[in-house]
């Protein structure tokens, strides 16, 4: 039997000034898993987190943490570890008792206190620091204090707000593993904050993102990346060259589409002739014929090329069409060089595997 | 702190030196007189003695008026903090509508004449009938120090970042305990300096006492105008040179316990 989520909510709306900041967001957290809230700056996703802690009432909707409807319940009964995004430690007590400030909130013995702080500040690998003030430290070590504040006192769900967005790059991607290591290890479940994709795609088990108060799409980081089913996604999560078109021809269930400006793809669709799509293409699916216009046929098209950007790993090479519509093709580079021949100017034949072609919803608007 | 002066830095010190000498002279003055072994005020002082120190703490109009002005001031000021410390939460935690006028009514008295204030206190209470001039002292003294208070308060909290109250009742902390616990300690050094403000403002008030003091509770300031029109010998300077000794000992607390700069800011 597949037990319930840990988080769960149902049609939950939020508006500010009659704005709906949440506009009816459903959705689980799986026992022991990781799921991001990824999107734009303003979309909502701190308020749904802060209406799981009971920070922020809900105008509509139901939420249940471990089975229990909590929607009517206080924050401080709600059992939740947060993390803030610039920590919020106590800056008038040291490092020892702001990890005590839960337990001893719940009326743990002293005894049992001092034990459970010692071990959630090894947890955290900072025992040692148990004397110093929060301003005695620096960014990493009071992120590991909040953890452990947060953790010490076995919350029921784990929640994150950007929780590594004071960091720098080097420490940020250190306390990424590490976090991700402590989650795995306490099986605790977890509901992160994000606008860094990365970040959303590297820790999660699933990924919600989130557009103007609602969830556009919510699935596995290889499903988000792989298969957008919506343009918004397709262009927030990496990027996407957008093909517009109308459908020409229809075989079986596949499916010929021209584009506006004249590139033809395959397409797996039931869509009938006529009916107007758009087709998401990731720039890593564009391969380059340096010999110049070889075939004929859909998935391809002549190109030349505008830009070419060295960025060590890969090389972006930004391809204009005879009418000048841009086309992004990213190539990885073998043993660090950019391949040979690829300078402004130089006519390509761009081409690429029909099954990177994806039919994304576009925008209602 | 290193010395980033350099060639500047006498003009600087010599500038300095001089304004501390035309902000100290006032106030050394009297001490420099107080201690003068003569029947009368005079300039220079000649001699040195404690004995008018002694005369006028044997002085039953000094004493009984000290002992008052303590009382008086002492409860005022625990009256503003009562009441300007949730009159702060409230004006700098909660939006409502008249928020801003009633932050405005609230500070009021820093600048409204408190002659006037006077006049209509002493209007008001006799009016109501209420004619125990401790009381009707206390409250008019509370009336104009809670500004002191609500603004000190203010600028406490508003330094205090909400997610740290937030990060509290996530742990567990009720409403209450959130304040007892979290909010408190960060407001009091605010609430210290905001009631030793409210205390020297409401020790040092002449204009609201002058209309609501009786024959048996006369505040210091208004003994020590008396005093003055009919003392000619040092005792005077004595007494002046005790209010400066107990002011700097106030101001020194409110240094220790938040730092000046920080007290008076907003
Ligand atoms: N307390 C509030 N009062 C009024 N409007 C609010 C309040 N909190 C949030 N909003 C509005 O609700 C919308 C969503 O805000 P929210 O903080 O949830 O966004 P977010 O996705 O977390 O953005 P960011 O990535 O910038 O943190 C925004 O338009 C914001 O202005
Ligand atoms: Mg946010």
């Amino acid at each position: 039997m597949m037990a319930r989520p840990d988080i769960e909510l149902g049609g939950v709306v939020k508006a500010y000034h009659g704005h709906r900041a949440v506009d009816g967001v459903s959705f689980g957290v799986e026992r022991g898993t990781i799921l991001s809230l990824l999107g734009p700056s303003g979309c909502g996703k701190t308020t749904v987190m802060r209406m799981i802690a009971g920070l922020v009432r809900p105008d509509a909707g139901e939420i249940a943490i471990k089975g229990q409807p909590v929607t009517r319940v206080p924050v401080h009964r709600r059992n939740v570890g947060m993390l803030f995004q610039n920590y919020a430690l106590f800056p008038h007590l040291d490092v020892g008792g702001n990890v005590a400030f839960g337990l001893e909130m719940r009326g743990v013995a002293k005894a049992d206190v001092a034990r459970k702080v010692i071990d959630a500040l090894a947890l955290v690998k900072l025992d040692k620091l148990a004397g110093r003030m929060p301003h005695q430290l620096s960014g990493g070590q009071q992120q590991r204090v909040a953890l452990a504040r947060a953790l010490v006192v076995e919350p029921s769900v784990l929640l994150l707000d950007e929780p590594f967005g004071a960091l720098d790059k080097q420490l940020r991607e250190a306390m990424q593993v590490e976090t991700r290591l402590l989650q795995r290890r306490l099986g605790i479940t977890t509901l992160m904050v994000t606008h860094d994709q990365e970040e959303a795609l590297t820790l999660s088990d699933e990924v919600a993102v989130m557009r103007g108060g609602r969830i556009e799409q919510l699935a596995s980081p290889t499903a988000i990346y792989q298969s957008p089913t919506s343009a918004f996604v397709a262009g927030f999560i990496g990027t996407s060259n957008f093909l517009r078109g109308r459908i020409v021809l229809r075989q079986g269930d596949r499916a010929l589409m021209e584009s506006d400006d004249g590139i033809r793809v395959t397409v797996a669709s039931a869509a009938a002739v006529g009916e107007r799509l758009t087709v998401a293409l990731r720039p890593e699916a564009i391969r380059l014929d340096l010999a110049g216009t070889t075939g004929s046929g859909p998935n391809r098209v002549a190109t030349t090329i505008d830009q070419v950007i060295y960025r060590g790993l890969t090389t972006h090479v930004y391809l204009k069409r005879a009418g000048g519509e841009p086309l992004t093709a990213i190539r990885q580079n073998d043993d660090g060089a950019i391949l040979a021949g690829l300078v402004p100017g130089a006519a390509v034949e761009a081409w690429w595997p029909d099954e990177r072609n994806h039919v994304v919803a576009e925008d209602p608007a | 702190m290193e010395n980033r002066l350099g060639a500047a830095a006498l003009p600087v010190y010599l500038a300095a030196g001089l304004i501390s000498l035309f902000l100290l002279v006032p106030l050394l003055l009297p001490i420099a007189l107080s201690v003068s072994d003569t029947p009368f005020v005079v300039f220079p002082p000649q001699g040195f003695t404690l004995r008018w120190y002694v005369a006028v703490l044997g002085e039953r109009d000094f004493t009984d008026s000290l002992t008052f002005s303590l009382i008086l001031s002492s409860l005022a000021a625990l009256g503003a903090m009562v009441l300007g410390t949730p009159t702060a939460i409230g004006l700098t935690r909660h939006a409502f509508p008249g928020r801003d006028l009633i932050r405005s009514l609230v500070l009021s008295p820093l600048v409204f004449p408190s002659l006037v204030t006077g006049i209509a206190l002493l209007r008001f209470f006799s009016s109501i009938g209420s004619h125990d001039a401790l009381v009707n002292l206390v409250i008019g003294h509370v009336l104009v120090t809670v500004p002191y208070v609500v603004r000190t308060v203010s600028a406490s909290l508003i330094m205090l970042d909400p997610a740290i109250e937030e990060a509290a009742r996530t742990l567990g902390a009720s409403r209450w305990r959130t304040f007892w616990h979290v909010t408190r300690p960060q407001i009091v050094p605010g609430l210290v300096a905001g009631g030793i403000f409210a205390f020297v403002t409401s020790f040092d008030n002449y204009a609201i006492s002058m209309w609501l003091f009786d024959a048996e509770n006369v505040p210091l300031p208004l003994t020590m105008f008396s005093l003055i029109s009919r003392m000619f010998d040092p005792g005077i300077a004595a007494i002046a040179s005790l209010m400066i000794l107990l002011s700097l000992v106030l101001v020194l607390v409110v240094e220790r316990v938040t730092g000046l700069q920080k007290a008076m800011s907003l």
